[in-house]
């Protein structure tokens, strides 16, 4: 058996296979491609979803637990913290709720309320 | 060798768009308040060209800004409107905060929503508008549709990559599953912060996200075809995720992915059933093939569910978001959405054409 000489390459195989630069572009671009399918295949399983839930629970709980600390020190340290600011637009909030349905009043009369006559013009009055 | 010398350079310059994307303008055209409460804020966007006698109100979804309906000029979904000649008004949700923990589904369905078609009616001086949804915001939408179906203002309801079904989806996978603590996630956050959300909206695709995104920034500033306008205004607009209000978190996931209530017509709000089979409105439904978010499958039963006599479905291609703010969305998907629009938007109410199509 008589092992064939590599084949020169073509023309159209060499402006195929591009610049090594390219060539290794194509490449990457490939194995992004390959992982992209992999991972979205991967986020899709049972098993990820699972450990998602979990990591979202530590997480959270992690969260929890440093806000609530940071709480307590800056009630401690008689400071005014996050919280009393958020119930303070709470209550901002219930009054615009309030304005909001004396408006919805004002809609509503405006609704039933015939149009007003159009207006005459005052006599001018004489000299 | 000059590839290597100007690798620095274009490394500086691929920095320097990430780092100065938050100065991207983006919502830049000319708007009026026209009416406020807590933080929701309703806009108009007054047309130089109005023709159209039916004004339109433009919905989007909690977890996103709506200036995506107003990306930048030259690729703005509200500019093509203007230019169309309606009359365009915007429901702006807000930056939800602490306060608004008690926001859940019912105050934006059963208050937000139709307080802002009243200002509509009366800002604009019409006896009827087109509603444009858009994700949560399309859901919230028909949802409202529902509630008052007779002598509703409602005539035309425009239905953008909309979540219905989503007994089958990714979302479902990972939320929809016992293990997934809804309730501890909204009882530890009195606004579940946006960030929160974002990642897990990018880990769909991971690598689409949090790689390709870069490197194909970084191939284009390469090739000096980097456009740093379009991805400047389109990667500030994905980075802006307002907080998730609570009480509206917990109802989304538990009713709409836990247990799949508004397709199966389960759902209450304040005590009313949203039964979807209320829906009288002319209605296009618009889906994109790429969507992983809401997928072509958890909308299509929204069409067998609704009473409507005058349906239509378009499907086009693009992902959730690249649909309607793509490089091709003005050519591709606007036109359709304001030609069905402009059929139904006449001052009498009988032109509008009564066929089911898809």
């Amino acid at each position: 058996m008589v092992a064939q000489p590599p084949s020169e390459p073509t023309e159209a195989s060499t402006a195929r296979a591009g610049t090594p630069a390219e060539q290794i572009q194509r490449l990457y671009e490939d194995a992004e491609s390959r992982a992209s399918e992999a991972m979205e295949g991967l986020v899709a399983s049972n098993g990820f979803a699972e450990l998602l839930s979990l990591l979202t629970s530590n997480v959270v709980a992690l969260i929890k637990v440093g806000g609530d600390a940071a709480d307590t020190l800056i009630r401690t340290l008689r400071l005014a913290g996050r919280s009393d600011v958020a119930r303070l637009s709470r209550q901002l909030a219930r009054t615009e709720d309030k304005l909001e349905l004396v408006l919805q009043e004002l809609r509503l009369l405006q609704d039933r309320e015939p149009p007003p006559p159009p207006r005459r013009p005052m006599p001018r009055a004489k000299p | 060798m000059s590839q290597l010398t100007s690798l620095p350079r274009q490394l500086a310059e691929t920095a320097n768009i990430v780092l100065t994307t938050g100065d991207a303008v983006i919502g830049a055209t000319p708007k009026d308040i026209v009416w406020t409460h807590r933080k929701v804020t309703l806009w108009r966007y007054r047309s130089a060209v109005r023709r159209h006698p039916v004004p339109v109100l433009l919905i989007f979804a909690l977890i996103n800004r709506p200036d995506i309906f107003d990306l930048r000029p030259g690729n703005s979904f509200v500019e093509h409107l203007l230019e169309d000649g309606y009359d365009v008004f915007l429901l702006d949700w807000g930056v939800p905060d602490d306060e608004d923990a008690d926001m859940g589904l019912a105050n934006y369905v059963c208050d937000e929503i139709p307080w802002s078609v009243r200002e509509v009616l009366v800002a604009s001086g019409q006896r009827e508008l087109s509603i444009i949804g858009w994700c949560i915001g399309a859901t919230l939408s028909a949802m409202y549709a529902t509630l008052e179906p007779d002598d509703s203002p409602l005539r035309n309801l425009v239905l953008l990559t909309m979540p219905v079904d989503t007994g089958v989806s990714l979302y479902t996978t990972w939320v929809g599953r016992d293990s997934f603590d809804v309730d501890q996630v909204a009882d530890a956050f009195t606004a579940v912060p946006g960030g929160l959300v974002d990642i897990a909206n990018k880990m769909m695709k991971p690598v689409a996200n949090f790689v390709t995104t870069y490197r194909k920034l970084f191939d284009s500033v390469r090739a000096g075809t980097a456009n740093r306008v379009a991805y400047q205004s389109m990667a500030k607009w994905v980075a802006d995720n307002p907080p998730f209000p609570s009480a509206a978190y917990r109802e989304w996931i538990t009713w709409m992915y836990k247990e799949n209530r508004l397709i199966r017509g389960l759902l209450r709000l304040r005590g009313r059933r949203v039964d979807l089979a209320q829906i009288t409105a002319n209605v296009l439904v618009v889906t994109a093939g790429a969507d992983h978010i809401a997928p072509r499958h958890t909308t299509m039963p929204f069409l067998d569910a609704i009473s409507s006599v005058d349906v239509s479905h378009l499907d086009r291609p693009g992902g959730h978001i690249g649909l309607m703010a793509g490089s091709k969305a003005r050519k591709e998907t606007w036109p359709h959405i304001t030609d069905w629009l402009g059929q139904r938007s006449g001052a009498d109410r009988d032109t509008a054409p009564k066929r089911r199509s898809t």
